[in-house]
């Protein structure tokens, strides 16, 4: 493919202008912002249009409005080029809303766009279809930019994708965004930061919660069947409930009906006892009338000549009493004052000694004979005590003795002990010196042993000097031979070859001989110092003593000491034996208890003497004072006395008290009569006007009075009731009209007759008794089926409750299995969009390495030429290492090695870069069957002269197939190009109107 | 014989779990919510028109997920139509087993629960025979029919089942068209379709077969009014019509987004199209045509516009395709060209049912290869 012209309506600074492009390389210099690139672009532009690719709508490219004409408003122009045989013109309109192509055939002028038909985007791909080539690719594969061939770090890289892929497109930043991407979502339910795992994590929560949910409803099944028959059941009892209660309403219609007969019959008794009433009342009327005229008579027979009340008979017949009781008492106290007097005068004479008895004498008295008695018992006491003490004087005097020889046996014991002890550990001590004796004799005997067997231990001597001497000589005469013998000489120099060979081998024998014998001297030194050290450190020094005579000494005395020790303790044990004891400390108790109570016998006897002393002087006190009541008391006996001057004393003070309450009495009962005898004047004043009012002072009279008096007032009480009674009834008579009551009732008596009489009754086949009875059944049964359904209802309602309260803890299934529904499907959806991403990822993997296997086989063969031509054989074969597929090498022909890559200077990537592109647009030129132009846009710059030289001349080879269009800012391309003879047309910039305007060119 | 009108309803299935519930825990409570209303103007209507009956065919609840508190709620509803007889027929959601809320609970008195076993009901006042029979446990193959009286007076059915044709078997109670029609019953209140339809036999009495269909979507695609069937009976015969009761509809709308440059403008694409008390339904919405390939459609943020906007309940699924030119793709000589040619390879080998998630691979590897590069010029 050629580029011919391209003419530009508009299209950024280009407006108007028209360049020709002509075979083989086309220069075109000029310097940075002159509008190069833009004219490149535009090529590409009127090409390709400006429509985005790889969509399906149509859309504009991102550039499409940054090359809108900087005059004048036609965006777009014309290109020619050729295609094989053809040529073609195609006139764009880069105009959005007017977007026009037309492809024209120059050979032969026909319009040949209809032959392309429009794509989704309306869109003719003219030149996809000739060159296979979309835009991108056009340009990724053209092109050779600034940018492209900076010598920039990632350079490598590019090469690397360009051998491998045959294109530039990253492919690594697309599987790590889909790495990550997969890695955002979450790989496992463990990662719970992440959207899957949080899924996975509510799932399962809700999942459990679900579980949870359906169990506890589960458990409630049961209970549910439970009421569900319950509650048929309370409806079978409801209906026979119903039943029951049907019937007895029945029955109770039919009692009701007997019952209203009844009550018909009750209100005739009813009338028929009304007018009885009436008739009795009248007659009670009549009745009370006769006894009041019958009362009035009796009460005028009955009544006295004095009328008296009930207060005044009352305080009459006080006043009588009064007057009596007084009359009593003192004729009472008269008798009793005399009584008394005679008493008291008895007493007085005839006990007068015991009136005049000393009484605290006689309780000191009492108290002597108290102590007389105290003291005797305490010496009958002491008597009886004195036998056992002599026995516990001749016991003590035994034990002390004892205890004497057991505290010398006890010092004894111990003397024995430690001098037995000091004797063991000397025992002890000299054992120990013996065996350490013993292991000293051994250890010398194994020195001696050692010193033996160092002392007779020799080196082993060499035996290889026969072969070294053999060998030298051999070879001295081989010399020798040479020079003389010279066929000889080859029998002395095999035998001088065989003795080396034996004397190096003999030497090797010795040499692993004497490393055995130093290795065992070391060894026997080893053990021959170990053992100096031990025995410096056992201080061995020579035996001064004879240690064993010593330890027979010392066990001998040990076994004397011992026998002496048991003859202690068996002593010892003897005296234990005797006195019962358990120890020596056992016995020195024993002899303090004894030795405690002789002492308190002592006590007691000291304390005996001095009560008898006491009791002589007591006896004599109490002889003394008791000489008056000798008579009485007898022979001086301490108790017997005690006993009689106690009856004396009691005696006395009741004697006293008796006068003392005589002569109390007799004052009282004088105190007594005067006042009685003032109370009788008082009687006699009070009783003589009623004596006077009534005219007799007889009692009897009074009482008679008085008790017709009371029959005359009960008789008019009577009457006055009777009375009330006639007026009332009277009154009544008159109000309610008995009379014509009578008569109504009587009438209604009769009505009620008539309608009894009139009605006619169903005839009942039961009477009222048995109706009701079977009344009373069916209410019985009623009330039980009542019973029944209440019970059953309180049962279902208590079920009901209990299943319902815990239905109310139970969260809602539905709510939480659609939570549940709509967790399981954000699990889905996110495995799905990893899966996705995971087959997206292999899959551009799997693409990556097809388009590797692909491409690098037949861009292989280009590149080694290439890169030879570019490094003028410098380097060969660009290859990718097989067993590490990122490590690119070349063949080095100076070497015959391969060099990595990343070890060539800058500069020669660059050149394997440019070297690469070539190649790649070779490929595509032979694979499309036209040869591509290469478009070089500042893309030589980094360059060093002969670089540049190099890649010229390849440009120049280049250019007899390909057209080149070598943008450049510098005068070098051009200079070298005409130092190297290669041919090249030179394309001038025209400027731009508005560099024109400003004149800036 | 005197006039009457009844409501048919049936598959109401309160406290059923959403099929693919996207909405979140408050407005799942929300969408309980309707379904109670759903059944209170079901009751309102029955008062309203002074309905003799209240006939519902199955399904009025979910076994073992309708909570005692909506159970409640139905039985205070219920004692509000107490001038209605309301006849229950369980369905093989809600079957008469021992364990069902129909039979641990007392219903007033003037509710009915058909057994498992026909049941035949006579209504002196209005000359009416019911039959009815209700589902034993979740499924009932065995074909059975009730013992119809020769006696005059109208006849109605009260079942949940399917109708089949012929020797056609169904674990739902099997209903034969042909047996039916030898019943000569006037009416079928049936229970167990969730999309209404009504089928009229060619037998002397020209019975109707009814499936009021759901009051309230249950699923996603019980798109539209949802209604129930209200019948009068009088001397010039049987008369049905149907009745919205619906709380809110459930809509599926394909939303083509082709030409959509931006994420905003998709959304403003759907606010344009949705308007009014459209916004009030449950709507799921899908996203379809092409997508400009350097973004997609921000699915969370997109519920958030639209929510805001005032949708009540808004799903979004994105079924656009990212704006690659595969004929294009597919020419190259690179990796890309490589990868979808690999991958349409793989896509044509596949099953069905794995080609969705190959389609979205070649897209994601394509999003990795291309949506990132940098354009030059």
């Amino acid at each position: 493919m050629k580029i011919l012209r391209v003419f530009f309506r508009g299209f950024g600074r280009w407006v108007g202008q028209s360049y020709r492009l002509s075979e083989g390389i086309n220069l075109i210099e000029a310097p940075n912002e002159s509008g190069k690139t833009t004219l490149l672009q535009g090529m590409v532009a009127l090409l390709y249009g400006t429509k985005k690719e790889g969509v399906n709508k149509r859309q504009r490219t991102a550039w499409h409005d940054r090359f809108q004409p900087w005059q004048g408003k036609e965006y777009g122009g014309e290109i020619d080029f050729e295609i094989g045989d053809r040529q073609y013109r195609l006139i764009r309109s880069l105009d959005w809303e007017k977007e026009r192509e037309q492809l024209v055939d120059l050979k032969t002028g026909r319009d040949v766009t209809e032959e392309y038909p429009f794509d989704s985007r309306k869109d003719r791909r003219f030149l996809e279809t000739h060159l296979g080539l979309s835009r991108e690719m056009f340009r990724n594969i053209v092109f050779l930019t600034s940018q492209s061939l900076a010598g920039e770090d990632q350079v490598v890289e590019r090469i690397r994708r360009l051998i491998a892929q045959g294109e530039e497109t990253e492919t690594t930043p697309a599987i790590d965004w889909l790495e990550s991407e997969i890695q955002r979502i979450g790989k496992t339910s463990q990662a719970r930061t992440k959207p899957y795992g949080m899924a996975i994590s509510r799932r399962n929560a809700l999942e459990r919660d679900v579980r949870e949910i359906r169990a506890a409803l589960e458990e409630l099944d049961q209970d549910k069947r439970r009421l569900s028959e319950m509650r048929k059941q309370l409806r079978m009892i409801e209906g026979e409930r119903d039943r029951a209660k049907e019937k007895f309403n029945d029955l109770q219609g039919r009692l009701e009906k007997i019952q209203r007969r009844s009550a018909l019959e009750q209100r005739k008794h009813y009338l028929t006892v009304q007018v009885e009433s009436l008739q009795e009342k009248l007659e009670a009327l009549a009745e009370l009338e006769r006894e009041e005229a019958a009362l009035d008579k009796k009460r005028n027979k009955e009544e006295p000549p004095h009328l008296l009340t009930r207060e005044e008979w009352e305080t009459l017949r006080q006043l009588v009493e009064e007057r009596s009781e007084i009359r009593r008492r003192l004729s009472e106290n008269t008798e009793r004052y005399r009584k008394i007097k005679e008493e008291l005068s008895f007493l007085e004479t005839e006990n007068s000694w015991l009136l005049e008895l000393d009484e605290e004498e006689l309780q000191r008295q009492l108290y002597r004979l108290e102590e007389v008695l105290k003291r005797e018992e305490e010496i009958a006491q002491a008597m009886e005590g004195e036998v056992d003490v002599e026995e516990d004087e001749s016991q003590l005097r035994r034990l002390e003795e004892d205890c004497m020889v057991m505290s010398d046996l006890q010092e004894r014991e111990d003397v024995y002990r430690r001098e037995k002890r000091r004797c063991e550990e000397e025992v002890s001590f000299l054992t120990r010196q013996v065996e350490l004796r013993e292991k000293r004799k051994q250890r010398a005997q194994r020195e001696e042993m050692l010193r033996e067997a160092l002392d007779a231990l020799t080196p082993p001597v060499p035996t290889d000097a026969p072969w070294k001497w053999m060998w030298i000589s051999g070879l001295a005469l081989t010399v020798v031979l040479i020079v003389l013998w010279p066929w000889g000489s080859a029998v002395t120099l095999l035998f001088s070859a065989f003795s080396a060979y034996r004397w190096m081998k003999q030497r090797a024998l010795d040499r692993d001989a004497f490393e055995k014998w130093e290795v065992r001297r070391r060894r026997l030194e080893e053990d021959w110092n170990r053992l100096q050290q031990e025995a410096k450190a056992d201080g061995a020094e020579a035996e001064r003593w004879d240690t064993n005579q010593m330890l027979q000494d010392a066990r001998n005395h040990l076994s004397q000491l011992e026998s002496e020790l048991d003859g202690v303790l068996r002593e010892q044990e003897a005296i234990l034996r005797r006195w019962d004891a358990d120890s020596p400390l056992d016995l020195y108790r024993k002899r303090d208890r004894i030795q405690e109570r002789i002492r308190e016998a002592e006590w007691v006897r000291s304390a005996r003497e001095k009560n008898r002393s006491q009791l002589a002087e007591l006896r004599r006190e109490a002889e003394s004072w008791s000489e008056p009541l000798l008579e009485r008391l007898g022979p001086f006996h301490p108790e017997e006395w005690h006993a009689a001057l106690t009856q004396v004393l009691r005696e006395a003070r009741e004697v006293q008290e008796r006068v003392r309450l005589l002569r109390t009495d007799l004052e009282t009962l004088r105190a007594d009569s005067s006042r009685w005898e003032a109370a009788r004047v008082e009687a006699a004043r009070r009783l003589q006007p009623w004596f006077e009012r009534l005219g007799t002072d007889q009692f009897s009279e009074w009482e008679e009075w008085f008790l017709r008096s009371e029959r005359v007032r009960e008789l008019e009480e009577r009457l006055k009731e009777i009375r009330e009674k006639v007026s009332r009834l009277r009154q009544l008579r008159e109000a309610e009209e008995w009379d014509r009551r009578i008569e109504e009732l009587r009438r209604e008596q009769t009505e009620l007759d008539e309608q009894l009489v009139r009605e006619e009754w169903e005839s009942e086949a039961l009477d009222e008794g048995e109706l009701r009875k079977q009344v009373m059944r069916a209410e019985a049964v009623l009330q039980r089926l009542e019973g029944q359904y209440q019970k059953q209802s309180e049962e279902v309602f208590r079920l009901s409750t209990q299943i319902h309260t815990r239905l109310d803890r139970i969260p809602p299934l539905a709510d939480a299995e659609t939570m549940l529904r709509e967790a399981e499907e954000r699990v889905v959806e996110l495995e799905e969009e990893r899966q996705a991403l995971e087959i997206a990822r292999e899959e551009l993997v799997a693409a990556l390495r097809q388009v590797q296997e692909d491409i690098a086989p037949r861009i292989a063969p280009h590149a080694s030429h290439w890169i030879r031509e570019v490094t003028h054989g410098r380097y060969q074969d660009l290859l990718i290492d097989p067993t590490d597929g990122i490590r690119l090498s070349v063949f080095v022909p100076e070497t015959g090695e391969r060099k990595a890559i990343e070890q060539l200077s800058q500069g020669t990537i660059d050149q394997m870069y440019f070297a690469l592109r070539l190649a790649l647009i070779r490929l595509f030129s032979e694979e499309g069957g036209t040869p591509l132009p290469i478009i070089l846009d500042d893309s030589l710059v980094h360059f060093d002269e002969d670089r540049l030289r190099e890649a010229l001349r390849i440009l120049g080879d280049l250019s007899r197939e390909h057209q080149i269009l070598l943008c450049t800012c510098q005068t070098r391309e051009r200079l070298l190009l005409e130092e190297e003879g290669i041919a090249f047309h030179r394309v001038p910039l025209k400027p731009s109107p508005q560099t024109t305007a400003s004149g800036t060119v | 014989m005197k006039s009457f009108t009844f409501i048919h309803t049936a598959d109401l299935h309160l406290d059923k779990p959403v099929e693919g519930w996207r909405g979140g825990r408050e407005q799942l409570l929300a969408r309980r919510e309707d379904f109670r209303r759903t059944f209170e103007r079901i009751v309102d209507l029955a008062n309203q028109r002074r309905a003799a009956f209240l006939f519902i065919a199955g399904d009025l609840m979910e076994h073992r997920y309708t909570g005692r508190s909506t159970v409640r709620f139905v039985m205070d509803k219920l004692e509000e139509l107490s001038e209605t007889t309301v006849l229950i027929a369980p369905g093989n959601h809600d079957p008469y087993r021992s364990d069902s809320w129909y039979r641990t609970e007392r219903w007033p008195d003037h509710v009915h629960i058909f057994s498992a076993e026909w049941e035949h009901h006579f209504f002196s006042e209005y000359d009416l025979h019911v039959y009815g029979k209700g589902f034993a446990d979740y499924e009932e193959s065995r074909p059975s029919l009730p013992e119809v009286r020769e006696e005059e007076g109208k006849r109605i059915m009260v079942v949940h089942g399917t109708l089949t044709e012929g020797e056609e078997s169904s674990p739902y109670f099997p209903l034969r068209r042909e047996a039916l029609a030898a019943l000569e019953i006037d009416y079928a209140a049936l229970g167990h379709i969730h999309q209404p339809s009504t089928t009229r036999l060619s037998n002397d009495r020209g019975t109707i077969l009814r499936y009021p269909g759901s009051p309230e979507a249950v699923r996603w695609k019980e798109t539209g009014a949802r209604t129930v069937t209200v019948g009068t009976v009088d001397e010039h015969g049987l008369k049905v019509e149907t009745v919205p009761v619906h709380t809110r509809r459930c809509e599926i709308d394909r939303m083509d987004i082709t030409g959509c440059e931006t994420p905003e403008a998709v959304v403003r694409r759907v606010l344009e199209t949705i308007t009014g008390e459209e916004r009030e339904a449950y709507r799921r919405i899908h996203f379809t045509g092409y997508r400009p390939r350097d973004w997609s459609i921000p699915i969370d943020w997109a519920i958030g516009q639209l929510r805001e906007a005032g949708f009540h309940y808004v799903e979004c699924v994105d079924e656009t395709i990212p704006d690659y030119d595969l004929d294009q793709l597919r020419q190259g000589t690179g990796v890309v060209g490589v990868f979808v040619r690999r991958m349409e390879e793989r896509i044509r080998a596949a099953e069905p049912e794995e080609q969705q998630l190959l389609k979205r691979a070649l897209y994601k590897g394509l999003d990795a290869l291309l949506s990132r590069e940098v354009i030059r010029g």
